[in-house]
């Protein structure tokens, strides 16, 4: 049985220097927050665009406040399309699987590291300067992307190109810059999933079988396979749409196409749709991706604050596995309104429904595991709490867009972004709050304020609230989504125009009251109430069971797992934990 | 994992090198066949078929998958599945189509 | 705390890290792949006529390519049993060919490309040239990093024979399965742009 002796560089033998430290590390943790440090400033930063979109929105073609600013519509377009790949690529996926994943993950499952560091640490680069260009696109001239974040050609094909123009100038393009930026974050997101499946199946500690993983570690799992498996189709469609833009090929151009009264002159015979299959095919997983880790965080939060065991393990955990599987085989739903056949719809529209069941499982295993609980309502806990109500509207109102028939009245309205909001924002995004305010004393050694906590979480509920369900009520009137006015110019939206300037001062207040958050994060780094023990929420699972916050190697020395990961209450002892490495 | 003795070795060579020289003759029917006249879905199915028996060659003996763990049967299983959703499936899409041709 | 399972296998699962972590790739790019393939297929039989291969590309040169892609793979698999057997310069001999192989591949390949841009066929020309040039282009991409790695492992790398040579032999297998892949991608290209 040999060991090599510098599997981990001899990290052991020697101090490091600044740059292989806090820079250039190897380490998960280290690697986990600065992928959470650089998607936070993202998910900033893609909140920001959206409350520049809602100023044109709630007052359409009026300059920002004291500015002479005015958003047009080429500059809404361009807002729109990137606040989107920001919030999804940059923002909620590197902060869930590659912040939370990294950090959290190895902990769980007893290792003193991923299976890869080097690996690990080449895929927060890559996916850092997947971040820098698609900033970079911003100062284009002509614009960032402006064909939404689903780059649908022919648009996405022509957007800012010349015909007679140069490679290079074909390259510094917004729409071309958004290609290759994916193709960094891509990759990134894959050599991630590679690590995060063999950790999870080769790393385990001893006695940890994979029935006694953490639900969040399976959840984690699953959206490992998703990244693994779906992301390559639409690295292919963003090579080939690369090509269509600076090479002039026609993977995505049909015959006889016209821009502006001329023919665009291309070979032609190729297919728009096609694009749209290789798209969806990733996108939709994706969503998955979006929700998966989430579910996780709160399943966890919800154990430790109701000091029971989750009701239905067994089943959260073959959902979640049957939900990752049908993910791959409902796409097409995002394209019932592109001319498919009665036969082929019929059978996305079966599987969507399908699709449904496991998710309607792990919500009910979560409500239901509130039944009898002894709750402790401190912050985490009413992130997690509210996901769930936030989660099953977001799911519940998929239902008619996952009906092919129904959704000939809701396709590209506004009903489908507040469906989708729902499930991403007081859904995805509260399980990820509640997860910084949970795992904050781990890392830093102090709590985070209540009181600042409180008023974060309850001023974020109310807002959320205001601003998507209107969203709603605009998509059943017909509002069609990515219109720069908000619809002022239609007939039939003039009834629920109001509602823009509701949504829009609701989104402003919701900003307001993240500054709670911002200040609580920085502030109680400082003058949080320092923890007393490791283990400051009582809970079972492993990454409690680390010095705070845990050192290199995480453990001090291998730890062994006894039982599963939520044994509270468990009659006959006095504390009404029993952590899962404690020997009976 | 050093549990190849020599003999076991100088066995597995053989077979690499048979396998070597089988994948070799299938590129010379490959392109024979291409020079006959078939109709072109013949010569697909047969082509391809060709490049299929190629490809089980090479995984099972250079690859070693025929005597690979039950992990990595049940991750490339997956994989075949998804493969042949995205491809039929699409092809599918297109065929069961309201929009006529769509190019 | 060390890494485990970086040399030896794991019980339940029977691989070392680095095996899994490898066929994990590995099915990540059977699905790039497959997605290109499925345009191609999808492009073909959308599209009102389609040339036969050989009317525009060089299919002896292609074939030739193929049989020293797939000699490579001899060679690849040869310098691995080589370090089995513990002769490290037999290793030496059969990596190196397996490189010059590769790079003559490359060599053949640019030599195709050029001629096709004299004659003024290039990706925009025809959807045909189009899937041709991407796939091929994607292969050759995968075939230079395959090359590069062989590199570092006949080279820098194979200091660590002296200090683990186990571990050394692991990632001869690891970089032969890649290999391997990137043969069979190609024995999938060829006969689908020049045989049909």
């Amino acid at each position: 049985m040999s060991h090599s002796h510098d599997s981990h560089d001899s990290h052991d033998h020697h101090e490091l220097g600044f740059w292989q430290k806090y820079v250039f590390s190897q380490d998960h943790k280290v690697i986990g927050i600065q992928y959470a440090i650089t998607a936070l400033l993202f998910l900033f930063f893609g909140f920001s665009l959206m409350m520049l979109m809602r100023w044109q929105l709630a007052y359409p073609d009026k300059a920002l406040p004291f500015t002479k600013f005015l958003i047009t519509s080429d500059l809404y377009n361009q807002f729109g399309a990137m606040h989107g790949t920001i919030m999804v690529f940059l923002g909620v996926v590197p902060l869930a699987v590659g912040g939370f994943g990294n950090w959290l993950m190895p902990l769980q499952i007893g290792a003193p590291d991923m299976a890869f560091p080097k690996l690990n640490m080449s895929s927060y680069w890559a996916y850092f300067l997947g971040g820098v260009v698609m900033l970079a696109g911003f100062f284009i001239p002509s614009g960032h992307a402006q064909s939404g974040w689903t780059s649908y050609p022919p648009l996405s094909d022509v957007m800012a190109l010349s015909p007679g123009a140069t490679i290079h100038e074909k390259l510094w393009t917004g729409q071309s810059i958004w290609l290759v930026g994916m193709i960094f974050l891509i990759t990134s997101s894959l050599l991630g999933s590679v690590n995060t499946i063999v950790t999870i199946f080769q790393l385990r500690a001893k006695g940890m079988t994979m029935m006694r993983l953490p639900f969040f570690v399976w959840a984690q799992l699953v959206t490992g396979f998703l990244l693994l498996l779906a992301f390559p189709p639409l690295e292919a469609a963003g090579l080939l749409q690369l090509m269509d833009r600076l090479l002039g090929t026609s993977f995505f151009l049909p015959t006889g196409l016209v821009i502006s009264g001329k023919a665009w002159p291309v070979s032609g015979g190729g297919s728009a749709l096609l694009w749209q299959h290789l798209f969806w095919f990733l996108a939709h997983p994706e969503v998955y991706v979006l929700i998966l880790p989430a579910m996780g965080i709160v399943a966890e939060i919800i154990a430790n604050n109701t000091r029971k065991p989750l009701w239905g393990y067994r089943s959260m955990v073959f959902a979640s596995i049957f939900l990752g599987f049908m993910s791959f085989v409902v796409w097409a739903h995002h394209m019932f309104m592109t001319g498919m056949g009665s036969k082929i719809s019929s059978f996305f529209q079966t599987t969507t429904m399908i699709i449904s069941i496991p998710s309607v499982i792990i919500l009910s295993a979560l409500f239901i595991s509130l039944w009898g609980a002894s709750i402790r309502f401190n912050t985490p806990m009413l992130f997690a709490l509210a996901f769930l109500p936030m989660f099953g509207i977001g799911g519940l109102t998929g239902l008619p867009l996952g009906l092919s028939s129904a959704d000939i009245q809701l396709h590209d309205t506004m009903y489908v972004i507040g469906h989708f909001h729902y499930v991403v924002a007081p859904g995805t995004i509260f399980g990820l709050f509640a997860g910084i305010y949970f795992w904050y004393p781990k890392i830093t050694g102090r709590m985070m304020c209540e009181k600042l906590g409180k008023i974060h979480f309850w001023g974020s509920f109310v807002c959320m609230n205001f601003i998507f369900t209107p969203m709603f009520i605009q998509g059943l009137a017909g509002v069609s989504r990515r219109l720069a006015d908000g619809g002022q110019t239609y007939l039939h939206a003039q009834p629920v125009l109001h509602w823009n300037v509701v949504m829009s001062v609701a989104a402003w207040l919701m900003g307001i009251f993240q500054l709670f958050f911002i200040l609580n994060f920085f502030g109680s780094m400082i003058r949080g109430t320092k923890v007393t023990s490791d283990n400051p929420w009582d809970s079972t699972t492993l990454e409690w069971a680390t010095p705070t916050p845990p050192g290199h190697g995480n453990f001090t020395t291998p730890p062994e797992v006894f039982r599963g990961p939520y044994e509270y209450s468990v009659p006959g002892h006095d504390k009404d934990f029993l952590p899962q490495n404690q020997p009976s | 994992m050093s549990d190849h003795s020599i003999q076991d070795m100088q066995k597995q060579v053989k077979v690499y090198l048979t396998i070597f020289g089988m994948l070799i003759v299938l590129v010379g029917v490959a392109f024979g066949i291409s020079h006959l006249d078939l109709r072109t879905p013949v010569r697909i199915c047969l082509i391809l078929g060709i490049a299929l028996l190629q490809a089980i060659l090479s995984t099972a003996y250079f690859m070693h998958l025929n005597a690979e763990k039950k992990i990595v049967y049940f991750v490339l299983l997956l994989t075949a599945v998804f493969l042949a959703v995205m491809v039929f499936i699409t092809l599918w899409t297109f065929h069961d189509s309201t929009a006529g041709h769509v190019s | 705390m060390e890494i485990p399972y970086t040399v030896e296998s794991r019980p339940d699962t029977g691989l070392y890290n680095a095996k899994m972590g490898i066929w994990l790739f590995l099915a990540s790019e059977m699905m790039l792949f497959g997605a290109f393939f499925s345009a191609y297929i999808l492009l073909r039989t959308n599209a009102i006529d389609w040339p036969r291969g050989s009317t525009i590309l060089n299919v002896p040169l292609a074939t030739l390519n193929t049989v020293i892609l797939i000699t490579s793979s001899i060679t690849m698999i040869m310098s691995w049993v080589s370090l089995v057997m513990k002769r490290f310069d037999r290793f030496r001999l059969c990596l190196g060919m397996t490189i010059l192989l590769g790079i003559t591949f490359l060599i053949i390949k640019g030599f195709e490309y050029h001629h096709k841009f004299e004659l003024g066929l290039y990706p925009k020309t025809s959807t045909f040239l189009a899937i041709y040039f991407a796939m091929t282009g994607v292969h050759v991409l995968h075939l230079i990093g395959g090359t590069i790695v062989n590199v570092y492992l006949w080279g820098p790398g194979a200091k660590m024979w002296k200090s683990d040579p186990q571990r050394f032999t692991n990632r001869l297998e690891i970089a032969g399965l890649y290999w391997h892949f990137v043969d069979l991608v190609w024995l999938f290209v060829f006969p689908t742009f020049y045989l049909l």
